[in-house]
């Protein structure tokens, strides 16, 4: 019966979509010849392959959908056939064969890699969360060797014009601010609301050069690494806080996208509608000095709503590129839906392109690329999932098309991702949720979002460290200091699992837990963002956006989910048995199952505060740690630790709480576990194999497939596995059926498979599948049926293609759905080529009008794009 | 498990000695051979909403030659709602002059035992539970298996507990080093160095220091600092006052602050003391 309950539990969970919001950084990339446009579809877990065509008013046509890793980011040619997509949650590097479809190796890189460019004969590989980059030499795919990064989230990078140096960018690279202490901060001034006690004493946020601090807060920006020597020559600081994009300008300058956070000014009242700039930075290489160019110049930054701003403002920059003789450049506003045209030479914004017409759907313009001819400017919009086509020279939009043919994300999650990155909402359109909550995440800051004239907030709270289970009010006061901005990702994987007493472990938000629902926060869009509150309706699709997101898994455990018994020299499995241990530790009491939070506000002297704060979860230690520490003469990365003011770095203590009876010899044990600790996410989850000929039969083979088989059994991590690649030519798909442990094929006219079975398929040089963990939702889509109908991919019907005239124009119009695109052809035998139209879809049909052909005949058939 | 509490054992250690008394420092005056005195301190603290008390009646009996002996019985309501019998410390306690000089130098030997019997009763709030460990978002492997998820059994001879030098609820040794020096005809000043260790933790280290300034003949006031020197160290400053209505008799009232992480908010002491 148990077994059953799970079983239906697990049923029910996957019946919700739920992503890991990929960090796209290069989702665009273009063949070296021009003629195919590569665009990552990361929900789909799929590289779109566009025929660019020619002209400034052709739409780019869908010719290809090809699988990759779990949630792609960045995409690169490095031939007209060979692509390398960087996966960041499968951790990997997945080659791809344009001309067979098909993903030829698979390469494990670091932790959440971010973004891939090619030079000297290597690729170079950024992982943000590991903070390295992997050299791979592009023929032999095998790694060269990593380079320590020292940077916050290492990620976006260019490579000089002679090809000799790299550069990377820290996404979180911070602003040189940090935070005093409350015991050294000055007392925080009187309240302006006269019903109000006097405001606890807090810590501040003070610039890192302050004299009170003793430490030094790096400011690594941008590091330049030699692509010959594999050496970090330098950092290069002051560029911005948040790096997004660089580009190199043909003058060999190197350019930033970025924005600047203003954290140092204090309360919400103060902050309001005015705390970020966003920028082009200019690098003048082979120096070090920036020079800024303000993306906004002159918005009014008034507090109420302008809608003359809103109109124009350009917020958030992911995507910098410029025209070959380097007068212009293009950057994108992923926040505005907007993109611009520079004058690169000042700085000054000579157009901009509103990309939400035709609907008021939000589109986030993450990345945009110049077509060969620089006649176009092609959009990807990453919140709509959609290509966007604009005449350069004109600035029209020329079309808008499907990144994929499969829409995987649901309605009201794009709507609900859409408020919060829309910065339209704001009072001067500069700023959105997202300007902090970075890809639903944080921004590596803290910020003093106190209010002297707010009220006095009571959270009904108990003693459960003491075992106290009666129920108390703890008073917030409404200046609450410096806060840690908190990730987003995970939220509904913090529920407690505890039910007593129930007023004090009620699912409650933000470090003081003062906020009760996702839909409570609605008062930020007034309050800090100088807007106006969004309808209820709205706040309940973010709602179920936020509740939608995962965290990756965490890669200190191994890839069956256990536990190391060796990671930095301690023992993890260890850690865990006195985490559990009650007679040893008190950790579990507040730190509950599963994500490490009671949600419960204790006494805020049983672990050092000054104010009461949320037990706060365990599932991301490993990410903050060894970023911050403030003892005297030390080096910190991070200007904040684990705090919720942004102090605390010591581990597994990092609050005073005492350990009962654990003795020094225990404590590394301890760490290790909280390093270790479960993110909720299983590390087979994106883990791939590509089986080739090759390795078919290698031990090394069997030995993953194995592991994600296990795993995939609904008692264990309840995964789906699949399989997809080429086979004797042809596309293939296939899911794994835990039940009957067999291989269930895309058709059923073929009959389940053992893995000796499917791996005898794996016999033809050019034959490969590639075997993947994903998300039990994914399973179907990815598994051999893509429109998850239950007609598996290969039993589908082929749509019918009618043709037809309409005035002065070609009409053709197809059944089925946008995995099918028309071809054309002069002869009945070809040669045949995409006929670029930009499909409609109308009554259940697509259907495209086109002006007559001049040739005396022209024939025309579908493809399909998979 | 209230932190709140100072260490009761030591704070006991500290008001029991002969002569001029402090809250939370040890002096080097012991009482003479077969002279003694009895005492009871009490203690209130508060930190961050929640309060705790404790009442330490003891003894001390001079041995000679410098030394003395005694012990302090504490009575707390570490478990909410229940004041009761926490533990008896003895205590062992030599001094000596440095001829010629103001100082005097000394030491001595505690040895707290916890009683075993007030322990926190758990019955309601055993909630460690043990969720789903199958697939799917959001599960941790981790958790304590169903049905024996946080078996949350305290053994019979330990209460909660704390680290650092603020110990209770387990048994445990004391060793303070002490320094006096006589300042002036009215004035004192005192440093304790505190090693604390035994029972099931590591030995940690802390510190104490007082200034003591007569007023009058019956009215004194004094400042004492008390502290961990562990990595979240807890503070204390403590201003009191001191009478003696009788030469035999002193009656003592502070008042105290911490700071540190992990301090208390505010603390009041009382305590008489009637030597003989």
């Amino acid at each position: 019966m148990k077994a059953l309950l799970l079983l239906l539990l697990t049923a029910a969970t996957s019946s919700a979509y739920q992503h890991f919001e990929a960090r796209q950084r290069r989702p665009l990339g273009l063949t070296p010849d021009g003629t195919h446009l590569l665009a990552l579809h990361s929900p789909a877990s799929s590289l779109s392959v566009f025929a660019t065509g020619a002209g400034a008013f052709t739409p780019p046509v869908l010719v290809a959908e090809i699988p990759v890793g779990m949630e792609p980011v960045s995409v690169q040619a490095l031939s007209d056939d060979e692509v390398w997509v960087v996966n960041e949650e499968s951790d990997s590097v997945s080659v791809v064969s344009l001309s067979r479809r098909v993903v030829t190796a698979t390469i494990r890189v670091g932790d959440e890699p971010a973004d891939l460019c090619f030079a000297a004969g290597k690729a170079f590989v950024s992982c943000a969360r590991s903070r390295e980059v992997v050299v791979i030499d592009t023929g032999s795919k095998a790694i060269v060797t990593r380079i320590p990064v020292n940077g916050l989230m290492p990620s976006s990078m260019a490579v000089s014009t002679d090809g000799t140096r790299l550069y990377v960018a820290s996404l979180l690279s911070g602003n040189r601010t940090t935070v005093l202490p409350s015991a050294a901060a000055p007392n925080p001034p009187a309240p302006t609301n006269p019903l109000l006690p006097a405001a606890p004493k807090t810590a501040l946020i003070v610039p890192a050069n302050d004299s009170r601090i003793g430490w030094t807060t790096l400011d690594n920006d941008v590091a330049e690494i030699n692509t010959s020597t594999h050496q970090l020559l330098r950092w290069i600081g002051g560029v911005g806080t948040h790096l997004f994009a660089l580009a190199v300008h043909p003058d060999g300058s190197l350019w930033c996208a970025n924005s600047d956070s203003n954290n140092l000014t204090r309360f919400e009242p103060e902050l309001r509608g005015d705390f970020v700039k966003h920028r082009l930075s200019r690098i003048a290489l082979p120096g070090s000095t920036v020079a800024h160019h303000d993306l906004n110049p002159g918005i009014n930054r008034a507090t109420t709503p302008d809608p003359a701003s809103i109109a124009l403002a350009l917020a958030q920059p992911t995507a910098l590129v410029f025209s070959p003789d380097g007068t212009r450049a293009w950057t994108s506003a992923y926040n505005s839906d907007r993109i611009a045209e520079i004058d690169a030479a000042g700085g000054s914004i000579l157009r901009r392109v509103d990309l939400r017409v035709g609907s008021a759907a939000v589109r986030g313009p993450r990345a945009l690329l110049l077509s060969a001819d620089g006649t176009r400017v092609f959009v990807l919009n990453k919140n709509s999932d959609t290509l966007a086509t604009v005449a350069a020279a004109e600035g029209a939009l020329v079309a808008e098309a499907r990144i994929g043919s499969l829409d995987t994300l649901p309605f009201d999650h794009r709507i609900g991702r859409g408020v919060l990155l829309d910065a339209r909402l704001s009072g001067n359109g500069t700023i959105s949720c997202a300007t902090c909550h970075l890809d639903a995440d944080h921004d590596g800051l803290a910020w003093d979002l106190g209010d002297p004239g707010g009220d006095m907030v009571s959270i009904p709270s108990a003693d459960l460290s003491i075992h106290d289970t009666l129920v108390y009010n703890r008073d917030l006061h409404p200046m609450k200091g410096p806060m840690v901005t908190q990730t987003l990702r995970g939220l509904a994987l913090n529920d407690s699992a505890l039910s007593t007493p129930a007023a004090a472990v009620v699912t409650k938000f933000h470090w003081r837990g003062d906020k009760p629902s996702i839909q409570s926060f609605n008062a930020v869009f007034p309050n800090l963002m100088g807007g106006t509150a969004r309808p209820a309706a709205e706040m309940d699709k973010l709602a179920d956006y936020l509740n939608s997101l995962l965290h990756h898994p965490n890669p200190n455990r191994n890839l069956d989910r256990s536990l190391k018994t060796n990671l930095n020299g301690a023992n993890a499995s260890t850690g865990r048995d006195l985490f559990i241990d009650h007679a040893k530790s008190h950790c579990m009491i507040c730190h509950g199952f599963n994500g490490g939070t009671d949600q419960n506000l204790d006494l805020p002297g049983e672990y050092g505060r000054i104010q009461a704060i949320k037990n706060p979860p365990l599932r991301l230690v490993y990410q903050k740690a060894s970023i911050f520490n403030p003892l005297a003469g030390q080096q910190s990365l991070s200007g904040f630790g684990f705090g919720s003011d942004g102090t605390l770095h010591l581990m597994p203590k990092t609050h005073p709480y005492s350990l009962d009876s654990l003795r020094a010899a225990n404590l590394p044990h301890l760490t290790a576990f909280l390093l270790s600790f479960d993110t909720g996410t299983a590390p087979v989850v994106g883990y791939e194999v590509t089986v080739t000929p090759a390795n078919a039969a290698a031990p090394a083979t069997a030995g993953d497939l194995t592991t994600l088989e296990s795993r995939a059994a609904p008692l264990a991590d309840g995964i789906a596995l699949v399989a997809t690649g080429n086979l004797a030519g042809v596309r293939r798909s296939f899911r794994w059926d835990s039940a009957t442990q067999r291989y269930l094929a895309d058709t059923a006219a073929e009959a389940p498979r053992t893995r000796a079975q499917l791996l005898a398929l794996v016999g033809g040089a050019d034959d490969t599948l590639t075997f993947s963990g994903t998300l039990p939702a994914r399973g179907a889509a990815a598994g051999g049926d893509r429109d998850g109908d239950g007609i598996r991919d290969r039993d589908e019907a082929p749509p019918a293609l009618w043709i037809g005239t309409v005035p002065g124009a070609l009409r053709l119009r197809w059944s089925s759905y946008f995995d099918w695109y028309p071809e054309t052809s002069t002869t009945l035998s070809g040669p045949w080529s995409p006929w670029h139209v930009a499909p409609a879809e109308e009554g259940g049909e697509l259907g495209a009008d086109h002006f007559l052909p001049a040739e005396p005949s022209r024939f025309f058939r579908l493809s399909r794009t998979w | 498990m209230k932190r709140l509490l100072l260490p009761l054992a030591l704070i006991s250690a500290a008001r029991a000695h002969h002569g001029q008394d402090f809250f939370v420092t040890l002096d080097t005056r012991v009482p003479e051979f077969a002279a003694g005195s009895v005492f009871i301190s009490g203690s209130w603290s508060k930190t961050s909403g929640s309060d705790e008390a404790e009442l330490d009646p003891g003894f001390l009996v001079g041995l000679g030659a410098g030394f003395a002996f005694g012990s302090s019985f504490q009575l707390t309501n570490e478990t909410p709602g229940d004041f009761g019998y926490a533990g008896v410390t003895p205590l062992l306690q030599w001094s000596a002059a440095v001829p010629g000089t103001d100082f005097r130098f000394g030491a001595s030997a505690a040895y707290h035992f916890a009683d075993g019997s007030h322990t926190v009763s758990h019955a309601a709030v055993h909630f460690h539970s043990a969720p789903d460990t199958a697939g799917g978002p959001g599960g941790n492997p981790d958790a304590p298996p169903p049905g024996s998820g946080g078996a949350h059994v305290h053994g019979t001879s330990h209460a909660h507990e704390h680290d650092g030098i603020h110990r209770h609820g387990e048994d445990h040794f004391q060793v303070r080093l002490i320094a006096e020096w006589q300042a002036s005809e009215r004035t004192r000043v005192l440093l304790n160095f505190l090693t604390v260790g035994g029972g099931r933790d590591d030995i940690d280290f802390g510190y104490a220091v007082a200034v003591r300034q007569d007023l009058t003949t019956r009215l004194a006031a004094g400042l004492e600092v008390i502290g961990d020197l562990a990595a979240h160290a807890a503070h204390e400053a403590i201003a009191g006052i001191f009478y003696s209505p009788l030469h035999d008799v002193t009656l003592r009232l502070g008042v105290g602050t911490g700071f540190g992480l992990g301090a208390t908010d505010f603390s009041l002491h009382g305590g008489v003391t009637w030597r003989f």
